[in-house]
Order: structure tokens, then C-alpha cells, then sequence
């Protein structure tokens, strides 16, 4: 175990970690990588060494409760394998070669080029090759700017985003009424992203909206093409996507609203519904009666666990080490609807420092408990442990690496909630929405431990 | 299997290296030692005054054509039996010349070249301002143990062998190469003298000749061969006889120390005040010196 973590403050701004304990991210690379995988009908063309693909896409796959991703994910992904004599030479030739083989061999609605770290190091001109392949082919074809060092796995999520925005997406457009894109859900990065997608999507169509996942749906290509006719972007997220928002009402005049958090349970959905329907200037009256059945139902499942709950888990301590959004919905939740204490939340996925703030007021802020959790911002695991043991959880949400650490040494009742998920299988699984609470209360509970 | 000299010269783009290099194992072969030249530049003509201006096919054509190649095909015989070998690298603008070398270098002890051949002395004749890692291969793991670096007065090349110090100090401590002296090249004038004798005091370091420029280095060249072999009785040919066996014999090594940024450049300064003090500046003598830094760091920044 590393436990001497180095880090250094540069201008006291930017905290710079020299070495760092199971992060929980991988590079750009692998965060483009499974964005595209998530995309139906799409061709990730991987233009790297051996072992980057196949590393990155078992490593965020598995470590978000799936079991396989895309239809052309691992053995099946292209890749041109760079080997010494591409590094020296330069790779653009076997690109080149690649993306032909792979329009012969391959059938798909787009190609998506991927560059890892050598590549860019020796400057392959990636551009120039795919622009070639784009003049004398039909199939669409874009490149992400990735290049695995320079940044973490959310970045290459937003990367992937930026490549369709500046590379596929064509002005003017039609604006189409009622349609919303949800951003801000990385695939994989964020383990319930397929369920959490599609229950935000069931949720705001309730109101009457038709919503663009863009990811995890069976509409392929055309999720992408139909981004910059939405009415209102949606980013369910405090920080990551708001970029890509930014880009999209500066390139195609697209308002966006931003979710600090995933509303999790009736109270903050309902909050959540409410705010997009006045965006979008649908009467308050018209959402209430859409959404009443849903709350009405959703109490009603409360009133099933509610003993459990006061009787089992009323006023118990919790540690989160989540998401931005996840830990903020979760905490949000278990706080203000169960009546729970929250002590500490810690952040772990790096959000931006200009972000922070926020989200700090927002797990702070307007929260019914008579203690406020201490919000940290960790992404090595070894610190979030040492910072788990100095409060007295009975609670601890967290990753699937906390799971041993907090029965052996916390004793407390732990539930895998944050990238990486081993100890689950994910699928439809989601803790947002009206449901999301009793989801997640019916995970929790279904962890006590009881003598017969 | 006698012990092998090898050698490695250092010094920025187009300052002398491969000349001097080629003279050097020209002058060494007539004295009966056995040399192998090694140009590490992907440039790949560090020894075609040794072959009547031929270029031959580099260690890293057998890389990029993929087929398997027999030694023979990449080391050729030069004048009086010298051993010639070019390490190659990309076309410019693509690739990464600096892993061309170390894949070069690495390639040819792969194939037991220097056993084959066992020559007494190897020069390695190398590009650069020491830019990347693959420029400093032949300084470190052990492969050459003495280094001299080709450097006129002109800043920009003193700037680079400064560089070259700050490499041979950093792998030092790991058995890397250390500097054996600084031969100056194309230095007539004695201001040109006064400036490299200075920089080696500030940088403890030696030099190991004085080669003037001179035409008749320029007439061999036209003629695809070294002065050795061009013209053996000019004075341009006993300065570098003198030179080669100053460096057979030497064998003393040590660790320079490089000045840093901020000490070269008020060096520089110091020197260029000194030569506008007195008035008319001396021909070819680059007196923006103090400008000279910021344009090198420019320069070494780009080429990263
Ligand atoms: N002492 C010298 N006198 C005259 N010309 C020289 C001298 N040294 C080098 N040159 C010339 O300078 C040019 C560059 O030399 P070269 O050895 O190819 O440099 P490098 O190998 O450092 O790039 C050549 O045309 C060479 O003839
Ligand atoms: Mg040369």
C-alpha cells in the first residue's frame, strides 16, 4: 500500500498529484472509446498500440457492472496496433490502410477515429488521413481529439461530443418542438448510465417531451444527427457536458439547463420536471397532473419500507465517495427524504475547480439535517479511506474498492454505488426518478445483515 | 576480443560533425586502426565522404521494409576499409527520429554487429541539441564512453553543447558517457578562440583542437571524400590527423558543468558587450548574442 501520497499546490490553484492510488478514470482514449461503443451502429477505429482497446474497454466495462458494450467493442474493434516501426516512420500509412480494410470489411452508419498517446506524441496528422478517407468515401467518418495523456476518461466523453459537434453536425437546422438531448452521463464512467438514461428519458416523457438519450438507445446514427434540432439541452450533471452545452447553444443557438445532481425519488424529480417544463414554457398545472399518478405511487412504495427504514436505519451516519452527480443525489435523498445524517461526501471524479463551489453548495445548502456533511474533493483511494475513518459511519456508499475497507475496518453496511462497480451487475438498475429512491433503499436494506 | 573505443560526437545540425567525423576515421584507419563510423541522423549522409558521396541503405530501411535483412546490407566498406553505417530515421515531419536512433542502436547490438566485426573504435556521429531521450541514447546504457561535441563560436552551437552537458551530467550517475572535449570547428579568429576558450572555463570543460574553416574541406567535399583522402599532404589534413590521434590517445573523461539558463545567458551577454566595446565587431562573429538565447530556447522548444 502507497502511503505516502506527494501533492503539491501550484499558485495555490491547481493541486497537482505526483502519484496516485486505483484512480478511478481511465484516459480520453477509453472514455471516447466507450462513448462510441455506446452509440448503436457506430465503428470505433482505434489508431494506437496494442493493449489500449483491449485494456481500456475491459477495464470500463467490468468496472461499470456490464458484461459487453457496443456491437464492435473489444476482439471485434479495429485498430491499427502500432508497432516500433510506426513510431519511428510515423503510423499514418497503417491508419490509412486500416480504414479501408475496415470500410471493406465493415458495415457502419459512422466511423470514429480514435487516437491513443503514440500517435500524437509523434505526430501523426490524423486529420489529414481521415479527410482523405472522407473525400473518397461515403461512409461518415469523424476523429476524436484524443490522445489518451491528455486527459481523464470524462474528458474523453466530452471529446467524443466536441468530434460529432465540429465533424458531423450540419447548420442550419430546424428546431423540433418538445425535443430534448440529456447530457452529461458518461457511459461507463457513470455505472447506472443505461439505466439512469432511460429512466430520465421515461420521466421527461411524461410531460410530453421526446428525449434524445444519445446514448444507449437503438437509433444509432440518428441520436447524433438529431442533437442540434433539440429545443432545451439537458445536463444532468454539476460540471461534465457543460462544455459540450455551451458549444451547442454558441454553434446552433440550443438553450441548456443544468441538473446540479441526478434527482433521485419524488421530491427532487418532481423539482427536476418542474424546471424543465418552465424552460420550455409548459404550464406548472399541465406537469403536476402528468407526474401526480407517479408520485402518488412512488410515497405508496415508501409506506412499504417505511417501518424498515424508521425502525432500522433512522438517523444513521453516511459517508458517500461518489460522482459529482451521484453523490449529490444520493446524499440529497437520503437526507432529505429518509431522514439520514450525512458526514462526509467526497468527490471523485475531478471535477473542474471552477465547478466546485456549486457543487459544495449544493450538498450543503437547503439539506434537512442537523449536520452538514464535509464535502472533499479525492480521487486517490487511499486518501478517501483515510478520510472515511475519521467519521463514524454507519452508511458508506461508495465504490466497489471501498466494499472490504469499510466491513473490516468501519464496520459499516456498504453499497457500490461509484465507478468501479465489480461487486454488481448493472443493467437497467437506476436510482433516479420518482422510483430511484426505492431502488436504492431496497438495495440498502437488502444489505442488513439479520440473524435468521 | 580487444576492448572497443567508441566514440560519440555531438554538435548542433550542419556545424561540422559529420566532417570531422570522417576525417577522424579516416585519419585512425590510415594508422591501422579498424573504425566503424555510425551516423545517428536521419539525414543519413554522416558518412558519404567516406564513400565517394554514395549514400547507403540505413539500419532502419530493414525496419521499414518489414523483410529480413543480412547485416551486410546496411554496413559498407569505406575508404580504406572503415565500416560505414547509417542509423536512418523518417522522412522529416513525420515519425520520431529520436526512437529511430535508440531502435537503430538497439537493432545492430540485436544483430552482434560489434562482435562480427569487432572494430577498435566506433564513432557514433550525432544529431542534435540532445532535443529528445532517443538523441541522448548514445551517452547512456553504456554504449559510447567518451563523448566530444563540434561546436564553432557562433551561439546557437554553443547553446547546443551546453545542452549536451546537461545530458552527459543528468545520465552520469548511471553509467552514462562522459565528455572528453569540445573540438572547435571553423574557428579562425582569435575573438572566435577567445569566446570557446572562455565558455569551456565556465563549463570546466577542455578543447581538444582548433580546426580552422578552410576551402579545402569545402573542395574534398565537392569530391565526395574526406581532406585524408583528398588532399593527405594539405594542412587542413595534419590538423585533423593531429586531432584523431589527440583523441585515440585520450582518455580522459569527466563530467562538464553546463551553465543554466539564466548564467548562459548573461555569459552571452558579457561577451557581446565585450565585442561592442570594441567598437567595429569582428567579422562573422555573431554579436546579438543575449539574443541568441531567447532564439535558441525558441528553437529548441519547436523542435520538441
Ligand atoms: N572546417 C570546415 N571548413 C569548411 N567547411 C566546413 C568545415 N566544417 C564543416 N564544413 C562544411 O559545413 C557543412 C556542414 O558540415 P557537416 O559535417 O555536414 O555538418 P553536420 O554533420 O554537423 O550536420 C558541409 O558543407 C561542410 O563541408
Ligand atoms: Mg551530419
Amino acid at each position: 500500500m502507497v502511503n505516502n501520497i506527494v501533492k503539491t499546490v501550484v499558485n495555490n490553484e491547481t493541486p497537482v498529484v505526483n502519484l496516485l492510488e486505483s484512480p478511478r478514470h481511465s484516459c480520453t482514449f477509453g472514455g471516447a472509446y466507450t462513448a462510441t461503443n455506446a452509440v448503436k451502429g457506430l465503428v470505433p477505429i482505434l489508431h494506437t498500440g496494442p493493449g489500449c482497446g483491449w485494456t481500456n474497454f475491459f477495464g470500463l466495462v467490468a468496472g461499470s457492472g456490464g458484461g459487453f458494450l457496443g456491437d464492435l467493442g473489444a476482439m471485434q474493434t479495429p485498430s491499427s496496433s502500432l508497432l516500433e516501426k510506426h513510431i519511428v516512420f510515423g503510423g499514418e500509412d497503417k491508419l490509412r490502410d486500416l480504414l479501408n480494410s475496415t470500410n471493406e470489411l465493415m458495415n457502419g452508419e459512422l466511423f470514429v477515429v480514435i487516437p491513443g498517446c503514440i500517435p500524437t506524441m509523434i505526430g501523426d496528422d490524423i486529420g489529414m488521413v481521415v479527410n482523405e478517407f472522407r473525400a473518397k468515401n461515403n461512409t461518415p467518418i469523424i476523429h476524436v481529439k484524443t490522445s489518451g495523456f491528455n486527459g481523464n476518461s470524462y474528458k474523453g466523453y466530452e471529446l467524443f461530443l466536441d468530434a460529432v459537434i465540429d465533424q458531423l453536425l450540419e447548420e442550419p437546422v430546424k428546431v423540433k418542438k418538445g425535443l430534448v438531448n440529456i447530457i452529461g452521463i458518461a457511459p461507463c464512467q457513470h455505472i447506472f448510465w443505461k439505466g439512469d438514461l432511460k429512466e430520465l428519458q421515461r420521466t421527461l416523457e411524461l410531460i410530453g417531451l421526446e428525449v434524445n438519450p444519445i446514448f444507449g438507445d437503438l437509433k444509432g446514427i440518428e441520436s447524433l444527427k438529431k442533437i442540434p434540432e433539440a429545443e432545451l439541452n439537458i445536463v444532468v450533471n454539476p460540471w461534465l457536458g457543460k462544455e459540450v452545452a455551451d458549444k451547442l447553444e454558441t454553434k446552433f443557438g440550443t438553450p441548456f439547463i443544468v441538473q446540479y445532481g441526478l434527482p433521485v425519488g419524488p421530491r427532487e424529480t418532481e423539482h427536476f420536471v418542474q424546471d424543465v417544463g418552465k424552460k420550455l414554457g409548459i404550464p406548472r398545472e399541465k406537469i403536476d397532473q402528468a407526474i401526480q399518478k407517479e408520485i402518488k405511487e412512488a410515497y405508496q412504495f415508501y409506506n412499504y419500507i417505511s417501518n424498515g427504514l424508521y425502525m432500522g436505519l433512522a438517523n444513521s451516519y453516511f459517508g458517500v465517495a461518489a460522482e459529482s452527480n451521484i453523490a449529490i443525489g444520493l446524499t440529497r435523498f437520503l437526507t432529505n427524504d429518509c431522514g439520514m445524517m450525512p458526514t462526509v461526501v467526497i468527490i471523485t471524479d475531478d471535477p473542474p475547480l471552477k465547478n466546485r463551489e456549486s457543487i459544495k453548495q449544493r450538498l450543503t445548502e437547503d439539506i434537512n439535517s442537523i449536520n452538514k456533511p464535509d464535502v472533499i474533493f479525492e480521487i486517490d483511494t487511499y486518501n478517501i479511506e483515510k478520510i472515511l475513518q475519521n467519521y463514524p459511519n454507519l452508511i458508506v456508499l461508495g465504490s466497489s474498492m471501498e466494499k472490504y475497507f469499510s466491513a473490516d475496518k468501519l464496520s459499516a453496511l456498504h453499497l457500490t454505488v461509484s465507478f468501479p462497480a465489480y461487486d454488481r451487475m448493472l443493467l437497467r438498475r437506476t436510482y433516479s426518478g420518482f422510483f430511484g429512491g426505492i431502488n436504492l433503499l431496497e438495495d440498502l436494506m437488502g444489505k442488513m445483515s439479520r440473524p435468521f | 576480443m580487444s576492448k572497443i573505443r567508441n566514440i560519440a560526437i555531438y554538435g548542433k545540425g550542419g556545424i561540422g560533425k559529420s566532417t570531422t567525423s570522417s576525417n577522424i576515421s579516416a585519419a585512425l584507419s590510415e594508422e591501422g586502426y579498424k573504425v566503424m563510423q555510425i551516423g545517428c541522423d536521419p539525414k543519413s549522409d554522416s558518412t558519404n565522404t567516406l564513400r565517394g558521396g554514395q549514400f547507403i541503405p540505413t539500419v532502419l530501411d530493414t525496419l521499414r521494409s518489414g523483410k529480413r535483412v543480412e547485416t551486410d546490407e546496411f554496413i559498407h566498406d569505406g575508404f580504406n576499409g572503415i565500416k560505414c553505417v547509417e542509423a536512418g530515421g523518417p522522412e522529416p515531419g513525420v515519425g520520431c527520429a529520436g526512437r529511430g536512433i535508440i531502435t537503430a542502436i538497439e537493432l545492430l547490438k540485436q544483430r552482434n554487429v560489434f562482435e562480427d566485426y569487432s572494430p577498435d573504435v566506433v564513432i557514433y556521429d550525432v544529431l542534435g541539441d540532445v532535443v529528445c531521450g532517443g538523441f541522448a541514447m548514445p551517452i547512456r546504457e553504456g554504449i559510447a564512453e567518451q563523448v566530444y561535441t563540434v561546436s564553432s563560436s557562433d551561439f546557437m552551437a554553443i547553446y547546443a553543447a551546453n545542452n549536451l552537458f546537461k545530458g552527459i551530467l543528468k545520465y552520469a550517475n548511471n553509467g552514462g558517457a562522459l565528455f572528453s572535449g569540445i573540438i572547435a570547428n571553423s574557428v579562425n579568429l582569435p575573438e572566435q578562440q577567445d569566446i570557446l576558450n572562455d565558455f569551456s572555463k565556465k563549463t570546466k570543460t577542455t578543447i581538444t583542437e582548433f580546426v580552422p574553416r578552410s576551402l579545402t574541406v569545402t573542395r574534398s567535399e565537392l569530391r565526395g571524400r574526406t581532406v585524408i583522402e583528398a588532399e593527405p599532404d594539405s594542412e587542413q589534413a595534419g590538423i585533423y590527423r593531429s586531432l584523431a590521434r589527440k583523441i585515440i590517445t585520450n582518455g580522459h573523461k569527466y563530467v562538464p558543468s553546463p551553465l543554466d539558463v539564466d548564467g548562459l545567458k548573461s555569459w552571452a551577454q558579457s561577451w557581446s558587450d565585450r565585442l561592442l566595446g570594441q567598437g567595429e565587431a569582428p567579422g562573422r562573429i555573431n554579436c546579438s548574442l543575449e539574443h541568441g538565447v531567447q532564439i535558441a530556447e525558441e528553437e529548441a522548444v519547436r523542435a520538441r
